[in-house]
């Protein structure tokens, strides 16, 4: 226990700059959110000070809870209450995080096997190179209306839209690892008599990982932009949702309540697909394809 | 010993690494010795013992955890344009042209650009790269590259040139002709070479003393008496026969002696 | 003596460029470079592709419109067009708001580029720095940057700047991470060896280390660009009244499926020449570089 306390003690003392930095940040939100301008026509100041935002704007989430079960609903009549805000934030940001899971799911899955059928044959593989460059430089954020015309304003197309996203991207990138494999090793099991199967399945596969691994927190990335990205445009139902329907108002209270749940769950999120690769990597055998990366190299001096 | 006088004095150095885990390693133990002006010293050793480390302590990267190393009697404290250094991998700055790379000490030290330009090219000609003067570097072969950390830190003027296993990843043919460049380089201008090498024969070849260094420490100093010019055929002459003996049993490579010392007679004759 | 063939060998800066915006495929078939200039293979892909897409648009019939009707509207209506006129559109066809979309993006890395090697650049050099700037460049390099668009409509109003503020702020994080990226991923041999030489600080900075950083920092110009074009739509998307965005809402008002596509297509293809200008940039900036493996 001492030396828990001693090492935050010592992650602190380390960053304190960095803290100093936040605190001072947090601070200055407050006192221009003090500072800024009220009007009659607007629900909340420009910048709303945390108080507002914990307080106010927390109760004012209950506006959001539309199910007449277990709390009053706002919009029929009904009083805001702290249960009703709790009942719609957990329901909306459930409803956004189911989004961007199944849609990460699916996209990675999807690009992942796409890409290996593409691999199976050299000619597939550079007929698929150019095609899938130039779709990738094609803006994603701005095909949401296009998933949404095809879908329509639900949860389908949000799915869609990430798929395709993370779908794009690991499909290239599964092409490009495949090709990045060191020919010696696929040579080297062939002339030990494996079939192009067991090829795949104990060379080729086992060598990707890694690089599959590295690109995960970058479709992470892309992910919330896109799950975010959809809900702004006109999705009936999700965090993202809640921001934007909050900003048509101005309520920046709302706006910010949410923002912060968003941060806060875009930021574990990276934390937990950070620990998994790096799980994934460790649990993979690492053979001769430059393994050990996560053990630093011990020189002497 | 004292401090003063010209050359390089080590006075009881000590290198003292702490990895992570808290494990101690000593890298280099109660090292004491004189390196005069104008020798060329060659350090052996088994990979790990601390030849680059004592030579990184010499050049000022590494600092002593106990002990002194004076060059001219003052006390080393950082890297400095006295001491040049040559690194086993590849000096050479890529994103300039061969000339702007051998300027780049000279350009340190505030030379204007007409002086700094004919000296360049003069230490280009005599490493026989006057031909590459505007290429990039990545248009040469390792051997050439080498030539021009050569030219790049004989240019800067330091008087003490320190070379961590500069050749080691070139091949045979060229490594000899870099040694003829090398010693060349070295008589005409007089200066102080370090010279850290794994290969015996390259030590023979080169220097007027060996130092050998096993876990840290110096255990033998040999001088080497055969007479210059020296070539490839040195290792079968007696003395040099002897001197390797001596080296191998250092290293710990007795059994390899035994071999070695039998067999170069007929190495010698065969090449 | 002969001067040696240029030794292959993977570059950092485009393993780092291709880690963000996933790994470029090199259109090139690898391994036969008698054939390079003659490769059919990147039209035949794209062949395939438009045959894909008519089949698809067979096969699922009103959602998607086949390839020659958008290359159709596309040329159609890409300068001038009395149909845009007659949806409330300024006339001048898709231009007008494929530029100004352009130019938003255009300006916004630039200032981004700017800022953001500036800042990484100084926290590369004194920690403090660094450990200032670490908390914003922390969250909004995870945290997706769209969460800030809102407050900047609110803030910065429905005018230019909130979009361009947008891209220009994405911007600044990306390139301030990548410049810190690229400085400590600089081979420490080449700072020692500087200092050897004799070299003051300053003259290390200047001519070792940022010349040595250049190829990781073209590589975070190219990400920055490559999302930037769909923030800026999606800005465009939120409350502008020009733009690609606020086309394609219009277009969406009157349910016109393949006016969104060509948009869509006509942007596209302007990221891509963008990027590919990029390219051609860096490759001659850094062409002392060893070549990337194809």
């Amino acid at each position: 226990m001492a030396a828990l306390i001693g090492r935050f003690g010592r992650y602190l003392r380390e960053r304190w700059i960095s803290l100093a930095t936040l605190v001072l940040l947090l601070l200055a939100w407050e006192i221009a959110g003090h500072l800024s301008p009220t009007s009659m026509l607007r629900s909340s100041p420009i910048v709303p000070p945390w108080e507002f935002v914990f307080g106010p704007a927390l109760l004012g989430m209950s506006d959001y809870w539309t199910f007449d079960v277990l709390a009053p609903v706002p919009s029929l009549g009904g009083a805001q209450t702290w249960l009703g805000a709790t009942l719609a934030i957990a329901y909306h940001s459930a409803i956004t995080l189911l989004r961007l899971l199944l849609g990460f799911a699916a996209g990675a899955l999807g690009g992942i096997l796409l890409g290996l059928a593409f691999s199976l044959s050299g000619v597939l593989r550079r007929l698929a190179a150019t095609p899938l460059h130039i779709l990738r430089m094609f803006p994603l954020l701005a095909m949401v209306p296009l998933f949404r015309f095809w879908f329509g304003a639900n949860t389908t197309a949000a799915v869609a839209f990430v798929a395709y996203g993370v779908g794009v991207v690991y499909f290239a990138a599964t092409i490009n690892a495949v090709s990045n494999v060191p020919p010696r090793y696929i040579e080297y099991a062939r002339t030990l008599g494996a079939s192009r199967l067991r090829v795949y399945a104990s060379v080729i596969m086992p060598a990707i990982v890694p690089e599959l691994c590295s690109s995960v927190l970058l479709t992470l990335g892309l992910a919330w932009s896109a799950v975010i990205g959809a809900e702004y445009i006109g999705l009936e139902s999700g965090m993202g949702r809640i921001i934007i329907y909050a900003q048509y108002f101005s309520n920046t209270g709302r706006m910010t309540l949410a923002t912060l749940f968003v941060i806060l769950y875009a930021s574990v999120s990276f934390m937990l697909f950070k620990r998994l690769a790096a799980r994934i990597l460790i649990w993979m055998p690492e053979t001769a394809f430059g393994g050990g990366r996560a053990l630093a190299s011990r020189d002497s001096p | 010993m004292s401090g003063h006088g010209k050359g390089i004095v080590v006075r009881d150095a000590w290198c003292v690494f702490e990895h992570v885990s808290g494990r101690k390693v000593e890298a280099l133990r109660e090292v004491t010795l004189e390196i005069p002006v104008g020798q060329f010293v060659c350090i052996v050793g088994r990979s790990g013992h601390g030849k680059s480390t004592f030579l990184r302590a010499l050049g000022g990267l590494n600092p002593l955890t106990r002990g002194e190393v004076f060059v001219d009697g003052v006390p080393v404290a950082g890297p400095s344009a006295e001491r040049g250094m040559v690194f086993q991998d590849e000096t050479v700055f890529p994103w300039m042209r061969v000339r702007a790379n051998v300027e780049f000490g000279l350009r340190a030290q505030g030379m204007s650009a007409a002086e700094r330009a004919r000296i360049a090219l003069d230490w280009l000609r005599r490493v026989e790269l006057s031909e590459f003067v505007e290429a990039w570097p990545r248009e040469l072969s390792g051997g050439m590259r080498r030539r021009v950390a050569l030219a790049t830190v004989f240019a800067g003027g330091a008087p003490i040139l320190l070379m961590d296993e500069p050749f080691g990843a070139l091949d045979y043919v060229t490594r000899l002709s870099l040694h003829r460049l090398l010693l060349d380089l070295w008589r005409n201008t007089g200066r102080t070479i370090v010279f850290v090498t794994h290969d015996i024969e390259e030590a023979l070849i080169l220097a007027d003393r060996i130092l050998i260094i096993m876990a840290g420490r110096v255990v033998d100093d040999l001088p080497v008496a055969l007479p210059r010019p020296r070539d490839e055929e040195v290792r079968a002459r007696p003395e040099a026969v002897g001197m390797i003996k001596t080296i191998m049993h250092h290293l710990g490579l007795d059994a390899l002696a035994a071999e070695g010392f039998e067999r170069a007679p007929e190495l010698a004759a065969r090449r | 003596m002969q001067p040696s063939i240029s030794r292959l060998r993977a570059r950092t800066a485009e393993a780092a460029g291709n880690a963000a915006t996933g790994p470029a495929i090199a259109p090139l078939s690898a391994g036969r470079p008698w054939r390079q200039r003659l490769d059919p293979m990147p039209v035949l892909g794209v062949m395939a592709t438009i045959g894909l897409w008519y089949l698809a648009s067979w096969l699922i019939g009103r959602y998607m419109p086949p390839p020659h009707e958008v290359f159709a509207n596309a040329a159609r209506n890409l300068v001038a067009s009395d149909y845009f006129v007659g949806l409330g559109l300024p006339e001048g066809g898709y231009l007008p708001h494929l530029l100004y979309t352009s130019m938003t993006v255009v300006l916004g890395v630039a200032m981004g580029v700017g800022l953001g090697c500036l800042t990484g650049l100084l926290s590369a050099r004194w920690r403090v720095f660094d450990q200032i700037t670490d908390p914003i460049v922390a969250t909004f390099g995870t945290v997706p940057i769209l969460v800030a668009a809102p407050f900047f409509l609110i803030w910065f109003g429905l005018v230019a700047s909130a979009q361009l503020i947008l891209v220009a702020f994405y911007t600044t994080v990306i390139m301030h991470i990548y410049s810190l990226q690229a400085v400590r991923n600089l081979d420490p041999k080449y700072v020692e060896f500087a200092r050897t030489l004799g070299a003051s600080s300053g003259a290390i900075f200047l001519r070792v280390v940022l010349p040595g950083a250049v190829p990781e920092i073209f590589g975070g110009v190219r990400v920055a660009f490559a999302a930037s074009w769909g923030l800026a739509a999606i800005a465009e998307l939120l409350g502008s009244r020009y733009g690609v965005g606020y086309a394609i809402l219009t277009f969406e008002s009157v349910y016109d499926l393949a006016s969104i596509m060509t948009i869509i297509l006509l942007l596209g293809l302007i990221a891509l020449a963008m990027d590919w200008l990029i390219g051609r940039a860096r490759a001659w900036i850094t062409r002392w570089a060893e070549s990337a493996a194809a």
